[in-house]
């Protein structure tokens, strides 16, 4: 156990760099994780979330920048010498070994006598207790998945890292591994980094969401204020989806920016626009937007279209229209109505939204993700999936 | 042709109890060239083995025997070759050590650090295969002799007792140890190539240092390929007389399967002994196998 470096606090990560070559899979890199919080990394692949987990556990060394815990400096040191684990992807069970043996793997390298009392005590944490003969073969996705998370929580380690470990599990079983993670998270109080492509699975569990694209951080918050507000074109789409479209802001209107999209005047207020003259990217979200036969009165902004496609989910009804511009929006209307409104494709239509649901992001260098146009916003697949909507530029 | 072509309307081919029985009986027809094979070519011979090596000479008349049941075969046998039981079990046992210690780290480098050479390794190891491990051996007596290289630095050092390596044990064990790694390689190399790297992270993780997770994670993952090498190097390493015969000396290296085809093709009279000493080897495998399997074995592993 020699070099093994005991520390406690914050994690901090000061201006980490990981290059291999000439890539940047990790760009210049700083971030605080409060201990004790549910900290989730949501990006699509090859973004740098998992190079930084694997930065933070040991499995891979900086090009530049320091990684903290508390005030111990962490650069450098081995796997084996921190107070991190890891639950992997593939969970990385040792097929050789019993369960019990698996989750007192980690205690009996810090020497502790009472291992495998601690490892059946993690078993029960997990609800697995009865299990422990077995071998990790003999167990299904969503138990291995399970041990894997004792395996590295008998450790009490300071920070408990998740390398996406419910993207092997089919729908049901993630919704059900993730309400159990977060209680876990609650009971030991440990700090979680959770890394995942999921943004309903990042949103569900985690306190705080850091957003990332080509290895960076583009925004970070709680997730409501995420989806609230995102700062980017990239977050916008990535974190749920958005109606957006790129105009110039043409003057202002009390507190709101007006700004010419498409050949649409729509209003932004002043407190949500990232940029408050010059290119903007107007957005708006599908739910937060009305549809009408005849062009409503008294709200505040409004837009003509046309139906391209109705899908009906019971819950809610999700419209495809064609805007001005050409470009394609979403609408969702709950189903209220007792007389819902009977919609085809083809039919002219009046879009209608509070402008204090727009929000302004920069236009330059916006980039979203490529995709179908038609996706349903409850997918929860790898979000590259989900529909990017936005004016063509 | 026109048979299996049905119209439309046709009912379907009958899926009685035609298709049941012959679903039943298509695994012993498949079974049937493999068992008639083993039959003739090696349960009828190793009958009549045993046969020979009870079998008693006729006085006065060497190499005329008649049926018997004479077990004083075997005690002759063991009582005036037991050295080279001796040899044979010692040399293999020695050439499959240095084979697993030349291989383990061979094996692991292909598994995990050779990146695309792996396939010229795995080229290297198998080539030797193309010519004929005669050769192959013979040409270990030059590289072995005392004008060669190997014995002349040894020499020059004074570490070579005996001033030879060619007509020592030294020579047989090298080139037993030569002519069966990739025997051993493979299988590791198999077996090492099964294990996910993530798993040897976790290890890391989980706060064994690297050898620690050598030990207790890579190591016991390999084993039932050091398990399969170690029995395909060990089994015909003790029947081997090629390396005793053309590595070794004439007396002090001779090992049992020298014994055994001696006794066959050479000496009047030897057939019962030849057949005896060809069984007793077998047995004594057997049984070393048996317990080294049971000891080390386990099928459980994935």
């Amino acid at each position: 156990m020699s070099g093994f470096r005991q520390a406690q606090g914050d994690l901090r990560l000061e201006s980490v760099t990981k290059a291999f070559g000439d890539f940047k899979a990790v760009d210049d890199l700083s971030l605080t994780v409060p201990r004790g919080s549910f900290f989730a990394l949501l990006g699509p692949s090859g973004c740098g979330k998992t190079t930084t987990l694997r930065m933070v556990a040991g499995l891979e060394q900086p090009t530049s920048g320091r990684i903290l815990i508390g005030d111990t400096d962490l650069t450098g040191s081995r796997p084996y010498e921190r107070p991190v684990n890891t639950v992997f992807q593939s969970y990385a069970l040792f097929p050789h070994l019993t369960i019990r043996d698996n989750v007192a793997f980690g205690p009996k390298r810090r020497g502790h006598k009472d291992a495998a009392t601690l490892a059946d005590e993690a078993l029960v944490l997990v609800q697995l207790p009865h299990l422990a003969g077995r071998k990790p073969t003999q167990l299904s996705g969503g138990q291995q998945q399970r041990v894997a998370v004792a395996r590295a929580l008998v450790n009490r380690p300071e920070v408990l890292l998740l390398d996406e470990p419910l993207g092997a599990l089919d729908l049901k079983l993630r919704r059900q591994m993730q309400v159990e993670l977060k209680r876990i998270q609650t009971e030991v109080g440990l700090t979680f980094i959770h890394v995942t492509h999921d943004q309903e699975e990042a949103m569900t569990m985690a306190d705080t969401v850091a957003v990332m694209n080509h290895g960076r951080i583009e925004q970070m918050g709680a997730p409501a204020r995420l989806y609230d507000l995102p700062s980017t074109a990239f977050v916008a789409n990535f974190v749920g989806q958005s109606n957006l479209g790129v105009g110039t802001i043409s003057g202002t209107d009390g507190d709101f920016l007006v700004a010419d999209v498409g050949g649409s005047r729509v209003k932004i207020p002043r407190s949500r626009s990232r940029v408050q003259q010059g290119p903007v990217m107007f957005g708006v979200r599908p739910e937060k937007v009305r549809i009408h036969r005849d062009r409503p009165t008294g709200v505040g902004s409004d837009m003509q279209a046309t139906v391209r496609d109705v899908s009906f989910t019971g819950v809610a009804t999700q419209y495809l229209v064609t805007v001005a511009s050409g470009a394609t929006w979403s609408v969702y209307e709950q189903n209220l109505d007792v007389e819902p409104i009977d919609l085809h494709p083809g039919d002219q239509v009046w879009l209608s939204w509070d402008p204090g649901h727009a929000f302004g992001v920069p236009a330059e260098g916006a980039e979203v993700p490529d995709g179908p146009v038609l996706a349903d916003v409850t997918i929860t697949e790898p979000h590259v999936g989900a529909a990017p909507i936005q004016d063509a530029p | 042709m026109s048979a299996v072509v049905h119209g439309p309307g046709a009912p379907a081919a009958p899926a009685g109890p035609d298709t049941a029985t012959r679903a039943k009986f298509l695994p012993y027809l498949l079974l049937l060239p493999g068992a008639l094979w083993l039959l003739i070519f090696f349960v009828i011979p190793l009958v009549q083995l045993f046969t020979v090596s009870l079998q008693s000479q006729f006085p006065g008349y060497p190499g005329y025997y008649y049926r018997d049941v004479n077990f004083k075969n075997y005690w002759a046998a063991l009582t005036e070759f037991a050295p080279h039981f001796g040899r044979s079990l010692l040399f293999a046992g020695i050439a499959t050590f240095f084979a697993f210690a030349l291989s383990y780290p061979l094996a692991y480098a292909m598994a995990f650090k050779a990146g695309r050479w792996r396939g010229l390794m795995m080229i290297c190891i198998i080539a030797p295969f193309f010519t004929s491990f005669i050769l192959r051996t013979i040409a270990w007596r030059q590289i072995l002799a005392d004008e060669g290289p190997v014995a002349k630095v040894l020499n020059t050092l004074h570490v070579l007792p005996g001033g030879h390596i060619t007509e020592t044990w030294m020579a047989v064990v090298a080139g037993l140890t030569y002519n069966f790694l990739p025997f051993m390689v493979l299988p590791i190399y198999a077996s090492l190539e099964r294990v996910d790297p993530r798993v040897i992270e976790a290890g890391g993780d989980l706060y064994a240092n690297g050898f620690t997770t050598f030990r207790t994670v890579t190591l016991p993952m390999s084993m039932p390929g050091v398990l399969a090498g170690t029995l395909l190097t060990f089994i015909p390493a003790a029947g081997d007389y090629v390396n005793a015969e053309l590595l070794g000396s004439d007396r002090s290296t001779k090992m049992v399967g020298n014994v055994i085809e001696s006794q066959f093709f050479k000496v009047p009279g030897g057939y019962p002994t030849a057949a005896a000493l060809s069984f007793t080897l077998m047995a004594l495998i057997l049984a070393m196998v048996f317990v080294y399997v049971r000891r080390f074995g386990t099928d459980e592993l994935v």
